[in-house]
């Protein structure tokens, strides 16, 4: 993230691919949660 | 520790306790779909919400369907509040004229993912960089939906338990609403009002420019300040509408609005307790419940007092009075208000870290060594001493089903809780939980203590004149950046991640521990000393927030689609009795041994050698 100072440029073309870094974060996050949710599914029905 | 002191700490308790009974009545009818005294006039608003948002409220959801729809729905949530936060420089309500430079990409990651897990984790100063539609909308917003979702999320849990041989859990959106519409609103409504009158700022004004006694200009930063503060408290969110969050006198003005706050925090964690005996067709399952999170909360808020009262006694030797006077409290009163004095910032402290609030009004980090350590091990435990709206319940239902399994090992008995049968798959999901709890905690604070990124050990600055050198340092050590400090000026460039703590040895590891501890524990309160406003603290604050918070609330809810389906047996001569003072001790003891002492390696290398250092004379 060169560019991101204080008391220089701050926020420049770099902070999108932060935005982006942060975005796609949340959607990996998602995708395990949901991931999470299939295997104690499929656990539950191992367990059956 | 002063009679007056113990006559506020019984006042507040008595006040729970006489609540407890009435709101878990009137939560259990409500997510029961009955009628309350509401009813005429949220009823129709109800329906015209299902009828817009196109939910049937009848229709049942299996967990993994209930699961799914939660995450769905936070996740945008928090999308949504990252989008806002990132373009409120083009929103209205601005007069400050706040953007994108105050709230970088980090930061409003860091600060959506807190508000949409009910951690409120701030790492900025919000009059400094908020404007008012980011804080009504993408901010206040989530003190609304995610404690309504946690309390959704703990009524599919008990529903699990209550039960017969039943597939669903209920509708997660029909339990949204009515969260928000029956338990929230009015009680925030009312609540909102009350602080008005108090004194508590509601406007939508810009800050005030005064000029002080001394000819001095002074910015009085004010705004909806009332409303915020309401939810903030019922909801166990913990944001603060301004930095010194409840010791502000804007947001907390009097002894009477600083016990509303306390009550608010603990009114609907308690309820709940008695919601779940009445769901479970046995109310004393849910006063050993709220028996067992007493206890606890009665140790901590004990030690806590004991510790803060009693002060250094190195600053005692120095000569300073530490005992309470009529006109002094005595004890430790550094970072902590006067008008509060002991008593009420150990109550507060307590409440507060118990419930996942986060809400402070004293600074946390000047307690002593082990004042400071009751709101660490509070958090440790999960947040099942009352804990945060819903989050509370469920998290001690999931430690009472590692009670039962390992009380019925000791025993001999079937494990057995209110009538349903704990197996092999229950136990699982329940250790599951407290797993992932544990590591995201340590998983995140390892690094930190010792992550060496450049310029190296020592910190560097660099003012405008120096921007040259920054951008030099910057080309050739990249990731140099991930430590910078968010608009610092001097450009800050901490290196390695223990020196964004402002004191070392045993006090610092305290710091990025109880940093990690309570985003983990959605709590969101600070122990302070320690600047977090860098992409690293806040990319991984972030993560660590989203995990504590769903995947937690994953395993149980597969724990409870499996107890619903099960059918409810009677009680039996072989059954461990679970409604009896000797089953609130025993849960009380599992969820200390299991979830506190988790964490005693590192809590030796924190609190309690610095309380060693301290009575050896080497803290002052």
């Amino acid at each position: 993230m060169p560019g991101r100072t204080g008391s220089g440029t701050a926020a420049g073309g770099d902070s999108r691919m932060l935005d982006l870094i942060c975005i796609g974060l949340v959607l990996l996050f998602f995708a395990l949660s949901a991931w999470l949710v299939r295997g104690c599914e499929a656990l539950e029905k191992e367990e059956d | 520790m002063t009679g007056n002191g113990f006559l506020q700490l019984a006042l507040f308790f008595g006040l729970i306790l006489l609540l407890t009974k009435p709101m878990g009545s009137y939560m259990a009818r409500v997510f029961a779909g009955e009628r309350t005294f509401l009813s005429p006039v949220l009823a129709p608003v109800e329906r015209l919400l299902y009828r817009a948002l196109g939910v049937r409220p009848d229709e049942d959801m299996r967990w993994t369907t209930y699961a799914i729809a939660l995450l769905a729905f936070s996740v945008l949530g928090g999308l949504l509040s990252y989008a806002l936060l990132r373009l409120q420089a083009f929103l209205p309500f601005n007069p400050q004229h706040f953007g994108g430079r105050q709230m970088p990409a980090d930061l409003a990651f860091n600060t959506a993912m807190s508000f949409t897990t009910n951690t409120n984790w701030q790492n900025y100063v919000p009059e400094a960089v908020v404007s008012y539609f980011s804080n009504m909308v993408a901010l206040a917003s989530h003190n609304w939906m995610s404690a309504a979702a946690g309390i959704a999320v703990a009524i599919a849990v008990v529903r699990g338990f209550a039960r017969h041989s039943a597939d669903g859990l209920g509708n997660f959106w029909a339990d949204l609403v009515r969260a928000h519409l029956y338990v929230l609103l009015p009680l925030s409504l009312i609540a909102a009002l009350v602080l008005v009158q108090q004194g508590v700022p509601q406007n939508l004004a810009p800050y005030t420019q005064a000029t002080t006694l001394e000819g001095a200009r002074q910015t009085i930063a004010q705004g909806p300040v009332a409303s915020q503060e309401a939810i903030k408290m019922l909801g166990t969110n913990g944001g603060g509408f301004f930095n010194a969050n409840s010791a502000h006198p804007f947001e907390n003005p009097t002894p009477l609005t600083n016990l509303l706050q306390m009550l608010l925090i603990f009114i609907i964690p308690a309820g709940l307790t008695y919601t779940f005996g009445r769901m479970v067709g046995s109310t004393r399952q849910g006063w050993a419940i709220f028996a067992a999170m007493t206890i606890m909360f009665v140790g901590g808020l004990s030690l806590c007092y004991w510790s803060e009262a009693h002060g250094n006694p190195n600053v005692a030797k120095l000569g300073v009075m530490t005992q309470p006077t009529a006109g002094q409290p005595g004890g430790n009163m550094e970072g902590k208000e006067v008008r509060f004095g002991i008593a009420n910032s150990a109550l507060f402290a307590t409440v507060t870290t118990d419930a996942s609030c986060g809400a402070v009004n004293s600074m946390h980090d000047s307690y002593t060594p082990l004042g400071g350590m009751v709101p660490l091990v509070n958090i440790m435990c999960d947040e099942t001493i009352f804990g945060g709206v819903g989050a509370g319940l469920f998290g001690m239902l999931m430690y009472a089903v590692i009670a039962v399994f390992i009380g019925g090992l000791m025993v001999g008995r079937t494990p057995e809780y209110v009538g349903k049968r704990i197996e092999k798959y229950e136990v699982r999901m329940a250790v599951l939980a407290v797993l992932i709890l544990f590591a995201n905690v340590m998983l995140w604070t390892a690094p930190a203590l010792n992550l060496a990124l450049p310029p190296g050990g020592t910190s560097r600055s660099f003012t405008d004149a120096q921007a040259a050198d920054e951008q030099a340092l910057l080309k050739a050590h990249p990731t140099a950046a991930w430590n910078h400090v968010n608009t610092s000026s001097p450009s800050l460039y901490y290196g390695s991640t223990w020196n964004n703590v402002n004191n070392g040895g045993a006090h610092g590891l305290s710091e990025i521990l109880y940093q990690y501890v309570s985003q983990t524990g959605n709590n969101g309160s600070a122990f302070a000393g320690f600047t977090g406003n860098t992409p690293w603290y806040n990319v991984t604050g972030g993560l660590a927030m989203l995990i504590g918070r769903f995947l937690m609330i994953v395993p149980l809810l597969a724990m409870a689609g499996s107890l619903a389906r099960k059918k409810i047996v009677p009680a039996s001569a072989g059954t461990l009795a679970t409604g009896s003072a000797t089953f609130a001790i025993l849960l009380a003891s599992v969820v200390l041994i299991v979830g506190a002492l988790e964490y005693f390696p590192a809590l030796a290398l924190g609190p309690i050698v610095e309380h060693f250092q301290m009575l050896a004379g080497n803290l002052h």
